[in-house]
């Protein structure tokens, strides 16, 4: 896959995540990069700024984040950075809201996958601020595509090659092998 | 008693009383000395019946009229010599000056007749123009009166005549005659005495001024100071005595053709007055007595009675000083001799008679008695200054041991037929005595030993009265007096607090000791007091100074029924102050109600709370302030609780403050199904409930509200966790985590695993967890335990959660609050 294929399957992506201002949401969260794109091995840092869509403050004080595939994902910053509470109305400074981690080694396959971040948290009434409520506040898609490391993708070039090629004039290589190991690959 | 005056005393009774079998006191028992210069009319007949509970005279009473100046043998025959008929205002006589007057007495008369009473008239003080002429203008022997030196002490000028006094004669045919059979008040009963206090040295009958220039013709004493002595007083007043009831008895007619003789006149003695063992400035009732009746002092000569009398007066005052004692206790004076019990010294006077009266048959009057001069609430030696309530009890208590000895001798008693309070009306003048009006005028209000007299007449008229003693039960400190009416000689018992148990007692003067006795109350249920009060006795009952009497039932024959209802009101509940729909009693006759609580009192929740109201009619003559009570129950109020419809939530939000905000009119708990933390299933109008526990359980019952909310779906197309926690910690206090993963996307995620959970960076157990399949929209429950080491409570941490599910993870990070 070429990087350019790569975004153009992200964007196509994209268009199918959730809009950033769910349904029914208090928060709107607008990321700087909707989508990452890592390596095995690589941690993706997903920023942004969260917008207070009631009159009244939001409680931040919670959060979600759900990827399928092979990666490791951690909402733990977003405590260290967002705010307690956002007033009403008012947007947030970017901060880093979640990390994701691919799998090394990832077993594959490779590509684009969608997931979606969640604050949980309250608008606060008049007993203000409250760390304890868990109402959903809103939620937001992003999506990270998982690519190999560069010498592996030459390698899966050469063997894509190499078969598209054996099957048409019996790819050397391939008949090496049949010959070291006396059968079929 | 000591008052240098002769005095003309009017008593008026009712009747003498019927030695009935139980010898029910009557109301002519209770006798009201008047003093008054302005006695008009049937004053103070009409105004004694202002006294709350007594019971005018067209039913029963009236007492004594005693009079200073005003009534006496001075004051009506103060006329011209010139004048010398008797058809005019003033009887004439040969010898006199000045004017005079029937007008004053007569008015008395004809009160006592209008309310079909009887009489006393005391005769007394001489005028000056009939004394011998060495004495006249004297005020060694003579005071003012309505004239100069108008009235004397001493006899009539010509007492040892052989015939005995002509113008005594004159003047006692005259009286007699004035109100006798040919009169217009033939028919009112009248009790004469022949004078008054005749024991006081200083007093009317005159012995103690003297001298050698000018002799003493005239002595009243055979003892003065325990020695006797040689003079003629006594036999020269029984001189007098014996023209008075043999005139009164046998008299013909006088010049005008009036007749003398009066069927209806009862001839006292003189009366007396003293200490019961006397001192040499004050001669002793029993001594004087005793000499008065000796026979070998003189021969009286009447008949039927050998000591011309049909009745035995004396005064019982309890006055020596400011050292006053009780009614049945006793203070020795060297100074003015041994006074009380009240019943001693009646004892005394029954039997000095006795040396005559040999049957004990004659009645005794007590025709002045009190607690002597001024007040013992203003006296300032008195033990109990300043406080009115020693002059009630003190009124109630002399009043009760005297009608304990109504009752003959041969049925307990002691024949006494009347005892008058000194006085009505001289509150304010410059001699007060036995003060029970708080002014001189005839509208003044009563003391409160006013109102004492009242009641303690009614409580004691028409009923018999035990010799008062002290008590069995509760005990001698107390002193008692059984009251019997319809057959049963204790229907009621009179009972006050003493103190003191020795013979006689010294009774405590301290207004605030009471005692306490438990009544039996299925014998006496309810009592009044001296202020009329009547109440339900709720035991022990707390009893002082005042006597009270304990009686069955709310209507004692003395008391009319005011009729006092009172239904049960209907419920009511908490928050609704009492008002005219509760607080109805209604009465058959007019007055005030005064309801306890008042109008306007919120009552706290419960049933059978006691109201009650006292009633105080109008006419407080005739019927008792009553207190009846009645029950109300109280229903707990209902709270109101608020609880508007939370804003619609994303599918996956736990439920908390900002959707449990219910809210209530008072203060309380409240409790949520289902309760906070809870992730509800996405669709629209999910029932919320609450029920709401009043922190004032008393008065408010529990509430509970409903409400509904939104739960709007997932718009994640994949599998989407979200996680949210409750916290609380277990009896061992480890914190318990419980967490809700719920799937808020379009599919389901399949073999759901929790791989790490974390406060702080603290694991919790156990873990890793397999949790199963999570069907879209839908959750389920799991628990994960931290130490108790993990932090104190109310500590804020981090819970972070990691997971995965088929083909993905998820992770969870959230504040929290350790519990």
């Amino acid at each position: 896959m070429t990087r350019s294929i790569g975004i153009s399957l992200i964007l196509a992506s994209l268009s199918l995540l959730p809009a950033a201002t769910a349904r029914a949401a208090s928060i709107s969260i607008a990321f700087d990069e909707p989508a990452l794109q890592g390596l095995p091995g690589q941690t993706l840092t997903f920023t942004g700024t969260i917008t207070n869509l009631e009159a009244a403050p939001a409680d931040l004080n919670g959060c979600d984040v759900n990827l399928p595939g092979n990666f490791v994902v951690d909402c733990t910053a977003f405590f260290a950075n967002a705010p307690l509470s956002l007033g009403g109305g008012a947007t947030s400074t970017d901060f880093t809201m979640f990390t994701i981690t691919v799998d090394s080694p990832f077993p594959g396959p490779f590509g684009l996958q969608s997931g979606n971040f969640t604050v949980l948290g309250g608008i606060e009434g008049a007993g203000g601020y409250d760390p304890s409520t868990q109402n959903v506040l809103g939620e937001a898609g992003f999506s990270v595509e998982s690519v190999p490391e560069p010498r592996s993708s030459s390698l899966l070039a050469l063997s894509l090659g190499c078969i598209l090629w054996m099957r048409s004039s019996r790819c050397g290589l391939g008949n090496r092998i049949k010959r070291i190991t006396g059968g079929e690959l | 008693m000591t008052r240098n005056r002769v005095v003309l005393s009017l008593l008026l009774f009712l009747s003498t009383g019927a030695w009935a079998q139980t010898n029910p006191v009557p109301f002519s028992f209770f006798g009201m000395s008047s003093d008054s210069e302005s006695l008009t009319g049937d004053y103070p007949l009409n105004t004694l019946c202002q006294v709350p509970g007594y019971v005018c005279p067209s039913t029963g009473t009236i007492g004594t009229l005693g009079h200073t100046d005003n009534f006496q043998w001075a004051y009506i025959e103060e006329c011209s010599p010139a004048n010398t008929d008797d058809s005019g205002p003033c009887y004439k006589f040969p010898i006199g000056t000045g004017s005079s007057t029937w007008t004053g007495l007569d008015n008395a008369v004809k009160a006592a007749q209008a309310k079909g009473v009887a009489v006393v008239i005391t005769l007394g003080l001489t005028p000056s123009w009939a004394i011998n002429t060495r004495y006249q203008g004297s005020s060694t022997y003579c005071k003012n009166a309505r004239g100069t030196l108008d009235q004397c002490y001493m006899p009539p000028d010509d007492i040892d005549n052989p015939g005995g006094s002509q113008i005594w004669t004159t003047f006692v045919q005259t009286l007699l005659a004035h109100y006798g059979p040919s009169s217009p008040y033939a028919a009112v009963k009248k009790y004469y005495e022949p004078w008054n206090e005749a024991s006081n040295l200083s007093g009317s009958w005159y012995l103690a001024k003297c001298t050698a220039a000018a002799p003493c013709a005239f002595y009243s004493h055979q003892y003065q100071g325990g020695v006797q002595v040689t003079d003629r007083g006594a036999s020269r007043l029984a001189s007098l005595a014996q023209i008075l009831y043999t005139q009164a008895k046998s008299g013909g007619l006088t010049s005008t053709n009036k007749v003398i003789a009066d069927p209806n006149a009862i001839i006292s003695t003189p009366s007396v007055a003293g200490p019961r063992s006397g001192t040499n400035t004050n001669t002793a009732t029993p001594d004087w007595l005793t000499n008065y009746y000796l026979p070998a002092a003189h021969a009286m000569g009447c008949s039927p009675s050998p000591i011309c009398a049909d009745t035995v007066s004396y005064h019982g005052y309890l006055n020596p000083g400011n050292q006053r004692p009780w009614p049945e206790g006793q203070v020795v004076s060297a100074s003015t001799g041994t006074w009380g019990p009240a019943t001693g010294q009646l004892s005394d006077v029954r039997t000095a008679v006795a040396v005559y009266d040999t049957g004990n048959s004659l009645p005794i009057l007590n025709t002045e008695g009190g607690w002597g001069k001024g007040d013992l609430t203003s006296n300032t030696v008195s033990p109990c200054n300043n406080a009115p309530v020693c002059d009630t009890a003190w009124l109630a208590r002399y009043y009760i041991l005297l009608a304990g000895q109504y009752a003959p001798v041969s049925g307990g008693g002691q024949g006494l037929q009347l005892t008058s309070w000194y006085q009505w009306e001289n509150a304010g003048g410059s001699n007060p005595w036995g003060t029970i009006k708080a002014g001189s005028t005839n509208t003044s209000p009563l003391t409160a030993a006013g109102v004492a007299y009242g009641w303690v007449s009614k409580w004691l008229s028409g009923n018999s009265v035990s010799p008062a003693a002290p008590a069995t039960n509760p005990g001698p400190a107390f002193w008692q007096a059984n009251i019997g009416w319809g057959g049963n000689p204790a229907a009621g018992v009179i009972i006050w607090y003493c103190g003191d148990t020795g013979a006689p007692p010294n009774c405590t003067w301290d207004t605030t000791v009471t005692q306490t006795y438990a009544v039996d109350t299925t014998q006496y249920d309810h009592y009044q007091d001296l202020a009329g009060h009547l109440q339900s006795i709720s035991t022990p009952l707390a009893i002082g100074m005042s006597p009270v009497i304990l009686f069955k039932g709310t209507s004692p024959p003395w008391l009319l029924n005011p009729g006092v209802t009172w239904p049960k009101p209907a419920g009511i509940t908490y928050n609704t102050p009492l008002g005219s729909s509760q607080l109805n009693a209604t009465a058959s006759v007019p007055g005030t109600f005064t309801y306890t609580p008042p109008s306007g009192t919120v009552l706290s929740a419960g049933a059978g709370q006691t109201l009650s109201v006292l009633f105080t009619p109008n006419d407080t003559n005739n019927y008792a302030p009553t207190t009846v009570t009645t029950t109300i129950d109280v229903q707990k109020a209902t709270p109101t609780v608020t609880w508007p419809k939370p804003a619609p939530i994303i599918y996956g939000s736990a439920l908390g403050s900002t959707q449990l905000d219910a809210t209530a009119n008072v203060s309380g708990a409240f409790s949520y199904t289902p309760p906070a933390g809870t992730v509800l299933p996405a669709g629209n109008g999910q029932t919320l409930s609450v029920i709401f526990t009043p922190a004032d359980s008393t008065d408010y019952t529990q509430a509970s509200a409903t409400t509904t909310i939104d739960v709007a779906t997932a718009s994640v197309t994949g599998p989407n966790l979200i996680v949210t926690k409750t916290t609380n910690r277990d009896g061992s206090g480890q914190v318990v985590v419980t967490l809700t993963i719920a799937n808020s996307g379009g599919t389901p995620a399949q073999n759901v695993a929790l791989t790490a959970v974390k406060i702080g960076s603290t694991a919790g157990t156990p873990l890793p967890q397999a949790l199963g399949g999570i069907k879209a929209a839908s959750s389920l429950h799991t628990t994960v335990i931290f130490p108790s080491s993990i932090g104190v409570s109310g500590a804020a941490s981090v819970l972070t959660v990691s997971g995965s599910f088929t083909g993905g993870t998820f992770s969870s990070s959230s504040r929290i609050t350790l519990p």
